[in-house]
């Protein structure tokens, strides 16, 4: 069902209902007494920006597309890679959730291990050495070199105190 | 002038900024090389490193990344058929079956020949006409500026593909929506944060160019890693980068045509090197006599040579409008205008007067990093081919890995890369749905600058909309972006009924 949807379109249907969204948000912004008579508020270009999207958002919905068959959703997304990119999605965000806990050479070092994984690598040598001087260089670039400060993470500031 | 001129090139031509001009060439030849990835990612993964530098420094390692990015485009397009950026896929129709034909080293020659020498008729140009527009648009007021930024705006999405101007159009408003996130500076009041500290300051420029280019394009070239084979190394050796009197003759008037044409695309806000490339292919197909023209498409070295020339003076070209008028012709120059703000610099007719040694610096060492290009890249092009051959399994997690920190270097806030694969998963979503991405950056970009001008020019005028006519520049400038905006809606309403 899904799948026969065309892609254009699903597109457009979704930026009406951001549109719609932001129109809404844009009535939730505050607004100074004084200002309420001013030509220009800070509503002012969100309101004519949600009008904007509405508008073409509707017209492309409206409008008949070329190609209609080619268009559809399911024949445009067949044949691509979601599950490695999926994982390197949740990889990222895990890089992003352990950060700060675990500093950035463990964390970054654990990305890259992963990354390299997920993307089809499994000869171990190639890993570690992709991952490890890598992290390790950049790091003594970062904090000796150029005396950017980066937090060993909270966890190992914890233990230390 | 004469001062500012040797100003900047007292400072482009300390060793430092040399030393950034061929570090920005070799790095930009590289990431232009990689299929995806373009100069907008090339630009967006230096910023940070960029951050250390002063501005002039900063600007000259970000131009040289730009110029090398497109060159290296060229090589892939030459040595794999695979255009790493849309401005060299013209490239590839002559570029590739000379390469076939064992003349991969001769094709690399003339491209680098023909954009070095597109570069430099662009920066002669460039050096006449952009004190001179600077010096015009002194007298620029805030409802001129709102006019040319809407007609920036609209340019970008008319210049897009047949049937795209919608698609564009709501990629331009989704990055204006973007540019009122977090406080309005004028009077104080938050905008869409939700209670968010972290989006109090907004959404960052280079967390949005990180995510919506260099991560997506990364996650892009992994998802079709499904769809499409392994990109594969070129059959042939690279052969003599001779080329020969005869055809250095040939492709002379060529160049001369491509360049003008090249840098007056370039000029005009939207246009940039794609359709430079385009138009300077068909031109001189045109132009050529009949038993040249069958050559085009088949390793017609004019036909290598226009898209090549016109592409890199295209580059130059588009520097005119961010520098005097600090208005992005096109998103490669939307991220370098981004991170002048970042500078503390607004570009804009007083560039030229507050700043001269950055405004001619920029434009000296664009012209020393098409030297570069041709005394050092040509001759290491064989060695740097040698890194297309770097693992897909290597590469993609270095690059997410880049970007991610790149970001995080800037802000030291870990919200920011959580932030970055949201928006990053968004920008898939949206290129798996054939959105383009660019317009939306130059939206997110021009966003804060339409409102204040809209703003100020409402206050000038009491609030009456009466500037939009009253003011002649105004007025021309509106008129011809309705008349942008009306071409493409005609043009697709006029190819419907032909089909009905």
């Amino acid at each position: 069902m899904i799948g026969n949807i065309n892609r254009e379109k699903l597109g457009a249907f979704l930026f009406l209902a951001f549109s719609l969204a932001y129109g809404y948000a844009t009535l939730q912004i505050p607004m100074m007494e004084f200002s309420e008579d001013e030509p220009f508020t800070s509503r002012t270009m969100p309101y004519a920006l949600a009008l904007l999207g509405i508008a073409f958002s509707l017209l492309k919905l409206l409008i008949p597309d070329a190609n209609r068959e080619q268009q559809r959703l399911r024949l445009s997304l067949a044949g691509f890679a979601w599950k490695p990119t999926f994982a390197l999605v949740v990889a990222m965000l895990v890089y992003g959730l352990i950060f700060g806990q675990l500093g950035f050479l463990i964390a970054t070092v654990l990305f890259l291990m992963a990354g390299l994984w997920i993307l089809g690598e499994r000869r171990k040598w190639v890993i570690f050495a992709s991952s490890v001087p890598v992290t390790a260089v950049f790091w003594l670039i970062l904090t000796q070199l150029l005396d950017i400060y980066l937090s060993p993470g909270a966890i190992f500031e914890s233990v230390s105190q | 002038m004469v001062e500012g001129i040797l100003a900047g090139a007292a400072a482009a031509f300390t060793p430092l900024n040399i030393l950034l001009v061929f570090v920005g060439c070799f790095v930009g030849t590289f990431i232009g090389m990689l299929p995806g990835l373009g100069p907008i990612s090339a630009i967006a993964l230096m910023i940070p490193i960029t951050y250390g530098f002063d501005p002039a420094s900063g600007m000259i390692l970000m131009a040289g990344v730009y110029y090398g990015a497109v060159f290296g485009g060229s090589t892939s397009s030459i040595l794999i058929n695979a255009p790493g950026v849309a401005g060299t896929v013209a490239s590839s129709f002559d570029g590739y079956p000379l390469s076939q034909q064992g003349k991969a080293g001769k094709a690399l020659a003339i491209a680098a020949y023909s954009s070095f020498s597109g570069g430099t008729i662009a920066t002669v140009m460039l050096l006449v006409a952009a004190p001179a527009l600077a010096k015009v648009s002194l007298s620029f007021q805030s409802s001129d500026y709102f006019a040319l930024l809407v007609l920036g705006l609209t340019a970008v999405s008319a210049f897009a593909g047949k049937g795209e101007f919608l698609k564009a159009m709501m990629m331009t408003v989704l990055g204006l929506m973007l540019s009122t996130v977090g406080t309005d500076q004028s009077a104080g009041i938050q905008r869409f944060t939700f209670g968010r500290m972290d989006l109090i300051d907004g959404i960052s420029f280079l967390l949005l160019a990180m995510a919506s280019f260099a991560l997506s394009e990364a996650l892009m070239s992994v998802l079709k890693s499904g769809k499409e084979p392994a990109v594969k190394e070129s059959d042939h050796e690279l052969g003599s980068l001779r080329v020969t009197k005869k055809e250095l003759v040939e492709i002379a008037p060529v160049v001369g045509r491509s360049s003008i044409l090249g840098f007056l695309v370039g000029v005009l806000p939207g246009a940039g090197a794609t359709i430079a490339s385009f138009l300077a292919y068909g031109m001189e197909r045109n132009l050529a006599p009949s038993k040249a023209k069958e050559r085009f498409g088949k390793g017609s070295i004019r036909g290598l040579a226009a898209p090549e020339t016109a592409n890199n003076a295209a580059c130059s070209g588009s520097f005119v409008p961010l520098l005097t008028l600090g208005i992005p012709g096109s998103g490669t120059t939307a991220v370098m205008l981004g991170a002048l703000i970042a500078y503390g610099i607004q570009p804009g007719p007083r560039l030229f007067i507050d700043q001269p040694v950055v405004f001619w610096s920029v434009i000296i060492s664009m012209y020393v990093g098409n030297v570069f290009l041709l005394v050092l890249n040509l001759p290491l092009i064989p060695y740097i081919a040698k890194l297309l051959e770097l693992p897909r399994q290597i590469l993609v997690p270095m690059i997410l890995f880049f970007s991610l920190i790149g970001v995080y270097l800037v802000s030291f806030n870990t919200f920011d890369l959580i932030m970055m694969v949201f928006v990053a998963v968004v920008a898939v979503i949206l290129r798996l749905l054939n959105y383009p991405m660019a317009p939306m950056l130059l939206g997110f970009i021009l966003g804060g600058m339409i409102e204040d001008n809209l703003r100020r020019a409402l206050a000038i005028s009491d609030g009456s909309i009466s500037f939009l006519w009253q003011r002649p520049i105004t007025f021309s400038i509106l008129l011809l972006t309705v008349i942008l905006m009306a071409l493409p809606l005609f043009r697709g309403a006029l190819a419907r009924f032909k089909s009905t």
